[in-house]
């Protein structure tokens, strides 16, 4: 079994010194906990360590999510022992899906900055040099994108690792994946807002509108 | 599109309309035989929807081509003829695709700019506009054939049909080749429902009853916000009104 490599054995201890260096030198960090498998398996590691850290989950709102997904997301989340603290924006409900950089202008502009001023100076970020080109790019120069730092305990992770993590250690994934994967890849499923106009130039409203069908004409 | 776009088209489509006269409605099936997989952005492809637009095509000719896109032309231009597909109350007696899948998966679509479209220009913008280069996912299933169940009139189907060059999305680039098509008389009418399932989108208010409601559409253009209503989709247990 590939959790049993030694190649994977050394991205977990790795993974795990990361998180501890990062416990050493802040004070108060926080995990960002999307729901997506990457986050959900940091979301695993950082716990070990860390049981009582605060885990913020952002709402992308019921028109970019199925409820039953996001429903999914909390109970995920309870399983694993934590109370998620969830925020959003009312643009989400006013705009529908013609809400385009929510999460930009809310979140990275108001929450983050609002919760540096709580006195969190660190996150945990389910982010991955695999995922892409620019993310690798970011990961190397090591590049927060907002003003509180950023730690990413699954930088070096690959697809199989993180899905060796969910099997071997039997961590909650959401449904989303076993209809997606086997239709766009394992290594290639990803949590995403659906139908999001944003990623409409990568074809994923197609792909939406054929695995995700029920969810086209939410109202 | 302005009142005399408007007007331009409707007169177009009213003097290049070929189809009219009383239709001989029957059940039948019609076959598509596929020479290649269909890209698809929906888990079904509507055959009313095709011949809609193939009517269009044939009336409008190379006028069709100057139509904007993502334009519901049917407030303007009316039926404008006869159909060969029997419509109750807006609903079209024919049932979703039914392909005989073999195979279904993802495909990956790139677009890159190539010289021969620089036409003596020095500079291109590959970022952005006419020339921007893109990678798109496309899911297709391949299939030999695809199915539908219609009440229709045959003459009227198999002459729009000869038409048909392919069916789904992207059939520019060879998604979805139609090689041939047979339509064969059927016993039963099983357009709308058949064995107490729904065959198609039908809306709530035809219903008395469905296993499952959810908002789709259920007339063409189905890309149209205004043909979404909450329906009983294909494959739900149904039982109509009246």
């Amino acid at each position: 079994m590939y959790a049993e490599s030694e190649e994977y054995q050394t991205r977990v201890y790795d993974a795990n010194m990361l998180i501890s260096n990062a416990l050493k030198q802040y004070n108060k960090p926080y995990l960002s906990f999307s729901g997506g498998k990457d986050s959900t398996v940091m979301m695993g590691l950082v716990l070990l360590q860390m049981p009582d850290i605060m885990v913020l989950h952002w709402d992308y709102g019921r028109f970019y999510i199925p409820d039953a997904l996001r429903g999914e997301i909390k109970a995920n989340a309870k399983a694993m022992g934590v109370d998620l603290r969830i925020e959003t924006s009312p643009k989400y409900e006013e705009l529908g899906r013609n809400a385009v950089n929510v999460l930009g202008n809310e979140m990275m502009k108001k929450l983050i900055p609002s919760l540096a001023e709580e006195g969190y100076d660190c996150v945990f970020v389910g982010l991955r040099s695999e995922e892409s080109a620019k993310r690798k790019r970011r990961i190397s120069a090591e590049r927060s994108i907002t003003i509180i730092n950023e730690v990413w305990p699954v930088r070096a992770w690959t697809w199989m690792d993180i899905w060796a993590y969910i099997v071997a250690n039997d961590i909650p994934y959401l449904s989303h994946y076993d209809v997606y994967g086997p239709m766009v890849g394992w290594n290639l499923a990803r949590f995403t807002t659906l139908f999001d106009p944003e990623f409409d130039r990568l074809g994923c409203s197609s792909v939406d509108g054929i695995l995700s069908w029920r969810f086209r004409n939410v109202k | 599109m302005d009142a005399a776009e408007q007007a331009y088209f409707r007169n177009a489509f009213k003097s290049g309309v070929r189809h009219r006269g009383d239709m001989h409605y029957e059940p039948l099936r019609v076959t598509l035989h596929l020479g290649a997989p269909v890209a698809l952005t929906h888990p079904w492809v509507y055959l009313d929807s095709i011949i809609k637009h193939l009517m269009l095509v044939n009336a409008l000719e190379d006028n069709f081509y100057l139509l904007p896109a993502k334009f519901p032309m049917g407030k303007i231009l009316g039926h404008g003829g006869s159909l060969p597909i029997k419509h109750t109350s807006g609903l079209a007696h024919s049932s979703a695709s039914i392909f005989e899948i073999k195979k279904d998966g993802m495909e990956t679509i790139y677009k890159r700019f190539e010289d021969r479209w620089a036409g003596g220009r020095r500079k291109i913008n590959i970022g952005s506009g006419h020339f921007r280069n893109y990678m798109m996912s496309t899911v297709y299933v391949s299939a030999p054939t695809c199915e539908f169940y219609v009440f229709g009139d045959k003459k009227l189907l198999s002459k729009i049909l000869d038409s048909l060059v392919g069916i789904g999305d992207n059939t520019r680039i060879g998604w979805g080749h139609v090689r041939s098509f047979e339509i064969e008389q059927q016993q039963e009418d099983w357009s709308i429902i058949k064995d107490g399932r729904a065959m198609r989108p039908i809306p709530k208010k035809m219903l008395t009853s469905s296993s499952e409601y959810l908002r789709m559409a259920w007339r063409s253009p189905y890309w149209a916000a205004d043909s979404v209503d909450v329906c009983a989709p294909p494959g739900a247990e149904v039982e109509l009104r009246g």
